[in-house]
Formats: C-alpha cells, sequence, structure tokens
C-alpha cells in the first residue's frame, strides 16, 4: 500500500469522511475516488496498480444488560418480536445484537442477527473482511468483490457464516464525466449511514436505530452522476439503483433474489458544498418498489429520508431522518427463515451524530475521537401498539498507527412508550485492524 | 439476460406468489356488508362459495348457525375467519384481581361489579385471536378499573402475574356486544389505552401448545355437491361439528358444568358426498335452492314422515330414498328416517351428521382441510343454552 494510500485510509478512518470530493477538473489534486460514490468506502486504487487485497478484522468485546435481548419478561405477547425493538441491543457495526434469544415464544421475522452472547460479557470476532478488487489497464472498469467470515455462537454450537457482502463490477465510459454504471451487489444508495457500514470506517461502533431500513446491500444496476459547479465551491450528485430488495439490511428483506419479479427502485439526490472551512453534504433519499420479503408484487414499501453532513474545525455532524411504509403482504421470508404473515409496517426515525477529532499526535496515537449519537424511533405493525424508543450513545475513538482503531461506546436504550421497560443497555468495544 | 431486463417486455414469470394470510373479524364483516358484498373466503381457500357475510351477520346480530354434532342439532356464531394461517395463536389478556381465596382470584370490579381485562393484542392485527391466555396480576383493593388500560402498564408496573386458562373473548364492534344472543356475555375491555367491546364465550374451548401458543384446531365439515356439469357445489345446509383432531373418528366432547363444549376454533373441511347422496329437505323453498345450484334433489316425500321427523332436515343421508325415480330407501318410513345414533331399524337412515359418521362412511380422500379456520363458539346444544364457564 502506498503513502497515498495509507493516507487516505487514515483520513477516512479519522471521521473525516465529510470531506471535500475533487472538482472534475483537476482530478490529479484529488481525493481518491471512490469505488462506491462515497468517501472513505473501500481502500482506494494505486493508477498503476490492477489487483489489491484488503480488508480488515474487527475483534469486540461487549456486554449487554439483562439476557441480551428487549424481550421483557413477563410479556406473552405473540409475535414477540412485534412490541419491542429487538435492534436495540446491538454490539457491533453489523448491528448484530447481544441475543435474540425469546425462549420459545414466537417471532415473525422482524429480527437482526445475533451474536449469541446474552447478557454475557463476551469477546467477538465480529468481522474478517477480505476484499478484492481488480482494475484493468485497459478498460474504464473496476471489479470489486467484498467477502466477510462471520463466526458466531448459534446457541447450540459455533457457526461461521460466509457472507458475500459486496460482488459487482463498476463502468465510468467518459473520461470527461463523473459517470459511473455499476452492476453486481452493492451498497445502499439511500441516505448516508451505508457509509459507515465497515467496522474499519464508522466512527463508533453500533448503527443507528434506523439504520436497518437504509444501509443493506443488494443485487442490481446502479448509476450514478456527479456535476462539480466550480464557481460555487459545490457539486450536485445523483445515485439511482434498481436492486432486488431495496435498503433494508439482509436479516430482513433477502438481497439475493427477487420475491416478486419486480425490482426495488431507490435513489439519493445530493448536494455538496466544498470549502476550505466547511464541508457539507446534504441528501434526499427515496426507495418504492414492493417489499422483498414476500411475493406479492402489490405489496409495497416506501421510504423517503434526508441526510446531512457537516465538517467544521474539526467538528463532524451527521444527521439523518427516514420515513417507512410497509403494506400487507403474503407469506414473509427473510434471511433468517420463513414467516407466516408479512404484516403492515410503518416507521418514523432518525439520529444526530456529533464527532470531534482532537488534533494532536502522540507516539503511535494519531487521533483521539469523541463522539456522541441520539436516535429516536417511532415504530407500529398493525393492530400492534406503536412504540417509541430512544438511544443514547457515547463513545471514544482512537486511532493508533495507520491500521489500529480502538473504539467504546455506551449504549443507553430507552423504551419512551408502547414498549415495556426492559434492561436492555449495552457496553460495547472494538478493536479493528486494517491491511 | 436478466429478469430485471426482460420486465420492460413483460417476458418475466414468476412461480405463483403464496395467498396472502387474511384475517376477518366482525368490524371487517360489517363494513365488508356495507359495501354489498355478500360473502368471504372463497374457492382460492379451498371452499367453493366462501363463507356468506349474511351467516356471520344479519345487522348487528350474530347469525345462529346450524350445525349438527354427535348427531344433535346445535347452534353456534362465527366471530373470526382466518384464510391461509397456517396457526393461530393465543395471546395474553390481562387481568386485574385484588386477591386470592382458596386459589380462586377475586377480580377487580367496577361499582357495577364487571370486571374490565386489558388484551394485549386486538383487530385489526394479523396475529390478533380471541383466544387467550389468562394473566392474572395483583393489584392493590381500591384501585380504579381504568388506571391501568394497556399491556405496556401491566408489564412495567411489575405486577405479580399468575397464567390462568384460555378464554375465548372475541373482541367485537360495540354495537354487536349490545346484540349479544343468549349465551355469551357482552362487555368492555381495554385495549392500548382505549375501551373495546367484547363477548365473553368463557373458559374451556380450546386447547393451546403451551410453548408455542398455537391454539388446536377441531373440524368442522362443509358438505360439498356436484351438479349436472361436475362442478362442486355447496348447498346450503347445517354443518357437522367435530368432536376431536381429523381422523380419529371422536365421538365425545368434555361435559363442563352439565354441557358438553365443543371447541370455539374449527378448520373448515369440506366433505364431497358420494353422487348418490340426498339431502332431506321437504321444504319447497329449499328444494329451489338446491335446484337452483344444480345438486340432485328429492322432491316427494311422504308427509307422516315429513312431519313426525322435522329434526332430519338438511341431513344428508348415503342411503335415501327417492320416489320421483322409483328408489326405496331410508326416506320411506318413520322407523327408517329415524337419526338416532343407535336406531336399531334395518335400513336406517345413514346419516352425515357427526365426525364419526363422516369419518366412517366417506373416503378420505374425498375429505379435505381447507385454508379457512374459524371461531365458532356454541350457543346452543340440542335445546340448551350454552352458558359460558366464567
Amino acid at each position: 500500500m502506498t503513502a497515498r494510500a495509507l493516507l487516505a485510509v487514515a483520513i477516512v478512518c479519522s471521521g473525516a469522511r465529510a470531506v471535500a470530493q475533487a472538482p472534475a477538473s483537476a482530478p490529479q489534486d484529488a481525493e481518491p475516488e471512490p469505488i462506491n460514490d462515497s468517501d472513505g468506502y473501500t481502500p482506494p486504487a494505486e493508477a498503476t496498480q490492477t489487483f489489491t487485497v484488503d480488508g480488515y478484522i474487527d475483534v469486540g468485546f461487549a456486554k449487554a444488560q439483562g439476557n441480551g435481548t428487549s424481550f421483557a419478561p413477563g410479556d406473552q405477547t405473540i409475535p414477540a418480536d412485534y412490541g419491542v425493538d429487538t435492534f436495540a441491543p446491538a454490539v457491533n457495526s453489523r448491528g448484530d445484537v447481544a441475543s435474540t434469544n425469546s425462549n420459545g415464544r414466537f417471532v415473525n421475522g422482524f429480527l437482526p442477527r445475533s451474536a449469541g452472547i446474552g447478557g454475557n460479557a463476551s469477546f467477538l470476532l465480529n468481522t474478517l473482511d477480505v476484499d478484492l478488487k481488480y482494475t484493468p489497464t485497459t478498460a474504464p472498469l473496476m471489479v470489486f468483490s467484498r467477502v466477510q467470515f462471520l463466526p458466531r455462537f448459534t446457541g447450540s454450537g459455533d457457526e461461521t457464516r460466509v457472507y458475500v457482502e459486496q460482488a459487482f463490477g463498476r463502468l465510468v465510459p467518459f473520461d470527461s464525466q463523473e459517470f459511473a454504471l455499476s452492476a453486481g451487489k452493492f451498497d445502499s444508495v439511500f441516505g448516508i449511514e451505508y457509509l459507515d457500514n465497515e467496522a474499519n470506517i464508522r466512527t463508533g461502533v453500533t448503527p443507528s436505530l434506523v439504520a436497518r431500513y437504509t444501509t443493506g446491500q443488494s443485487i442490481g444496476v446502479k448509476l450514478f452522476y456527479r456535476i462539480q459547479i466550480e464557481a460555487l465551491q459545490s457539486a450536485v450528485s445523483l445515485n439511482v439503483a434498481a436492486t432486488n430488495s431495496g435498503n433494508f439490511v439482509e436479516a430482513l428483506q433477502p438481497p439475493d433474489a427477487s420475491l416478486t419479479g419486480e425490482p426495488v427502485g431507490a435513489g439519493r439526490l445530493g448536494y455538496e458544498l466544498n470549502t476550505r472551512g466547511i464541508q457539507a453534504k446534504l441528501g434526499a433519499s427515496g426507495m418504492t418498489g414492493p417489499r422483498n420479503d414476500q411475493a406479492l408484487q402489490a405489496a409495497h414499501q416506501t421510504a423517503y429520508g434526508f441526510d446531512a453532513r457537516v465538517a467544521v474545525a474539526g467538528v463532524y455532524l451527521n444527521a439523518e431522518y427516514v420515513h417507512v411504509d410497509e403494506g400487507e403482504g403474503g407469506p414473509k421470508t427473510t434471511s433468517l427463515g420463513e414467516f407466516p404473515i408479512s404484516s403492515s409496517f410503518n416507521a418514523r426515525g432518525g439520529y444526530l451524530q456529533l464527532a470531534y477529532a482532537l488534533p494532536f499526535s502522540v507516539g503511535p496515537l494519531r487521533k483521539l475521537t469523541v463522539y456522541g449519537r441520539y436516535d429516536h424511533r417511532h415504530a407500529w405493525f398493525e393492530g400492534f401498539t406503536p412504540i417509541t424508543v430512544d438511544r443514547f450513545t457515547g463513545g471514544l475513538r482512537l486511532d493508533l498507527w495507520e491500521s489500529l482503531i480502538l473504539k467504546a461506546e455506551y449504549l443507553d436504550n430507552r423504551e419512551l412508550a408502547g414498549a415495556p421497560t426492559v434492561a436492555n443497555n449495552v457496553f460495547t468495544s472494538s478493536l479493528v485492524y486494517s491491511w | 439476460m436478466g429478469c430485471a431486463a426482460l420486465i420492460a417486455g413483460g417476458a418475466c414469470s414468476q412461480a405463483p406468489a403464496p395467498a396472502p394470510a387474511k384475517l376477518w373479524t366482525l368490524f371487517d364483516v360489517e363494513a365488508l356488508s356495507a359495501t354489498g358484498a355478500t360473502s368471504l373466503g372463497g374457492a382460492d381457500d379451498g371452499l367453493p362459495g366462501g363463507l356468506r357475510l349474511d351467516h356471520i351477520l344479519t345487522g348487528s346480530s350474530l347469525f345462529p348457525r346450524q350445525t349438527f354434532s354427535e348427531s344433535y342439532a346445535s347452534e353456534y356464531v362465527t366471530t373470526e375467519v382466518w384464510a391461509n394461517y397456517p396457526q393461530v395463536w393465543t395471546q395474553p389478556m390481562y387481568v386485574p384481581v385484588t386477591g386470592w381465596t382458596g386459589g380462586v382470584p377475586q377480580l377487580l370490579v367496577d361499582a357495577t361489579g364487571v370486571w374490565h381485562p386489558v388484551f394485549g393484542v386486538g383487530p385489526p392485527s394479523g396475529f390478533y385471536s380471541p383466544f387467550w391466555q389468562t394473566i392474572y396480576f395483583d393489584v392493590p383493593a381500591g384501585t380504579p378499573t381504568n388506571a391501568i388500560t394497556s399491556g405496556q402498564q401491566v408489564l412495567d408496573g411489575d405486577y405479580p402475574q399468575h397464567e390462568g386458562g384460555g378464554r375465548t373473548v372475541p373482541i367485537v364492534p360495540q354495537d354487536v356486544a349490545a346484540a349479544s344472543p343468549a349465551g355469551p356475555v357482552a362487555g368492555k375491555g381495554w385495549l392500548n389505552g382505549g375501551p373495546v367491546y367484547f363477548l365473553d364465550f368463557g373458559k374451556g374451548l380450546f386447547g393451546w401448545d403451551p410453548v408455542t401458543n398455537v391454539a388446536n384446531e377441531t373440524p368442522i365439515y362443509v358438505f360439498l355437491m356436484r351438479d349436472a356439469e361436475g362442478n362442486l357445489q355447496a348447498p346450503d345446509i347445517p354443518t357437522v361439528a367435530g368432536d376431536g383432531p381429523p381422523g380419529t373418528h371422536a365421538t365425545s366432547v368434555p361435559m363442563i358444568d352439565g354441557l358438553p363444549r365443543y371447541a370455539s376454533y374449527w378448520r373448515i373441511y369440506t366433505v364431497e358426498v358420494p353422487p348418490t347422496a340426498r339431502i332431506f329437505s321437504p321444504d319447497p323453498a329449499q328444494q329451489g335452492a338446491l335446484q337452483a345450484l344444480g345438486v340432485p334433489v328429492v322432491t316427494l316425500y311422504d308427509p307422516t314422515v315429513v312431519a313426525d321427523n322435522p329434526a332430519i332436515v338438511g341431513r344428508i343421508a348415503l342411503n335415501p330414498s327417492d320416489p320421483s325415480i322409483g328408489q326405496a330407501g331410508c326416506f320411506d318410513t318413520d322407523d327408517t328416517a329415524d337419526y338416532g345414533p343407535d336406531n336399531p331399524t334395518t335400513g336406517h337412515c345413514l346419516y352425515l351428521d357427526s365426525q364419526a359418521n363422516v369419518e366412517n362412511n366417506i373416503d378420505p380422500g374425498a375429505i379435505q382441510p381447507t385454508n379457512i379456520t374459524v371461531t365458532c363458539p356454541f350457543i346452543q346444544y340440542k335445546t340448551l343454552t350454552e352458558t359460558p364457564i366464567l
């Protein structure tokens, strides 16, 4: 990896992800072009290198309150996952929770992946990530794959899932334009939190309470176009995709096949302001199409959202609002299994995150970042009591050398209305090695 | 070429989507009736013709549907219909109690002595069901009956809980509760902080798996006959209520407080009767309805047999007589037409009027489960009102 590449990694890992995109007219001075239209998404390519192997290892240590779930003792309502927020006790950047064990109570597939640690303090190997990238010198093409190994305790033994999170080719047909066509399995185009999916990029450890709706990868085709407006130190971008499952995480909607035969459309219109003193990115996103956890084309899901990222004087602000509606459909299938009913569902929520990177470097310490996030989520299944929850997250991040990150954070989950109060706060930490 | 690329050309084909699960409560039946609809469910759910709305609600009144159980005429009402639900689950019904006397809960009641349960789930959720597991929770004496009105309050209150039995209590529109037939007890409870109205059919009408909370099913039989074109038709005649699980040839149900306690949760099974079977249908109007369906009808009856056997009207006999075509059979005499389950008369009618008679006399291949299940608590057995076990 070259010095330029290492610099880029340091930038993206420092929380400075809101920095400027390069003007099209001065590509030689630009930040490395992101693979997936995002800054900091993967290590950048070298002009002369056609094949790279990158990746990271995310080792965690976490302890959740209670039994590691959001299920309340004494609650016998069926399904168990409709009246609580099962995603609240997250322990890693993937959104895996400490546990989803309902002790035999019926659940209907509104569940995240589980780390299987319950309420025990435990070390975790959250992710072993291997990225392969090939850039031929003879074509404006880039091929990328991201394969992840996910060792988990299932309750009845250990199991390592091999997950192809991304695999796509990207064509940039015009040298003079920021115009790219991608096909394969790629990141979401909705909002901004997908940019932080990977543990080696995310400022903190855990995703927000609305990440489940916006950060999922899926298979399809994507078009990205950005035009620079130099006079205004600005750019406007459009990122649209047609995929099997839209932007829901794979635990909620399987991305690897269309269950309805009709693609889900999604897109984001973005504006960027890139000045020396302030960088800002604003966006509006939308998604519509059949819900891909069932087979009826008439069962639609729609979502829209707004996002903002501002970086000024070492302070980084990320904020996002998401509005999701799903219609009732047929029998439900998620990546976790089959369930009898896909109920009508609605959610509104968002988060506000502030991070401050202290500008000093001592020995191996390259950067110290303190961060906090507030999440709020209001959601309901048809016929069930709407639940309102929120979460305060506070954490600290150390960037050591150029390839090691240590993060620790505390999640204070609160049930504000509709859901029974349950002890489901989490302490979690993450040690990320990148190469 | 990928499927997405073919969509524009309409060339993409998918396997038929599985039928969606549907639940109709009495709120839905009222709304459907107001639109002029006449039935729900149908051939796609395995039940030709579906279920007539006016056999569920007539105005605000539950329709007393005739059935035969253990060969006797009975009546039930229908309060929920599910289509394409492989199973239905019990839900928690929280009941505040102020104490226990000899193991008997002392219910928290209002000034008029009425209790008000708190329901965990209600319509229009697809997971609502009227099959509740009673969860008693201890509150101090004097607690206002409107102080705890949601499941969240119960759980957040950390009240001591005690698991109780199952109870069939449909949540119904207020006007339906007000027009309750004899038998169930109308009442008012709480759901998500607001009032709801219910009909209490009492305890002992269903069982469930304590691990999965899945309610047990019992078969109820609907008869099909073929018309001249060979199409299956569902004549408007009484059903047959089963006594036990399918295939068990069950012949009785538990007796509690002097009454047989039939199930309240049923899966509809269709029974295609043999082409020689006939309905005992001396009433001209009923004959007309059957003829309109195109199914075979006996039109000539001995007046004495008709006068002496009103209880056999609507039953299907496997060995009928039909004087109009010179066929002798069991409708010819009082003795042979009698429906008594132990009728000793040679040549007596083989009526399909009990689960045992159906399963003993019909090819199993002609008995098919539908995708429809129903809440149908009995309100009458023979001439006795089914008084709920409260």
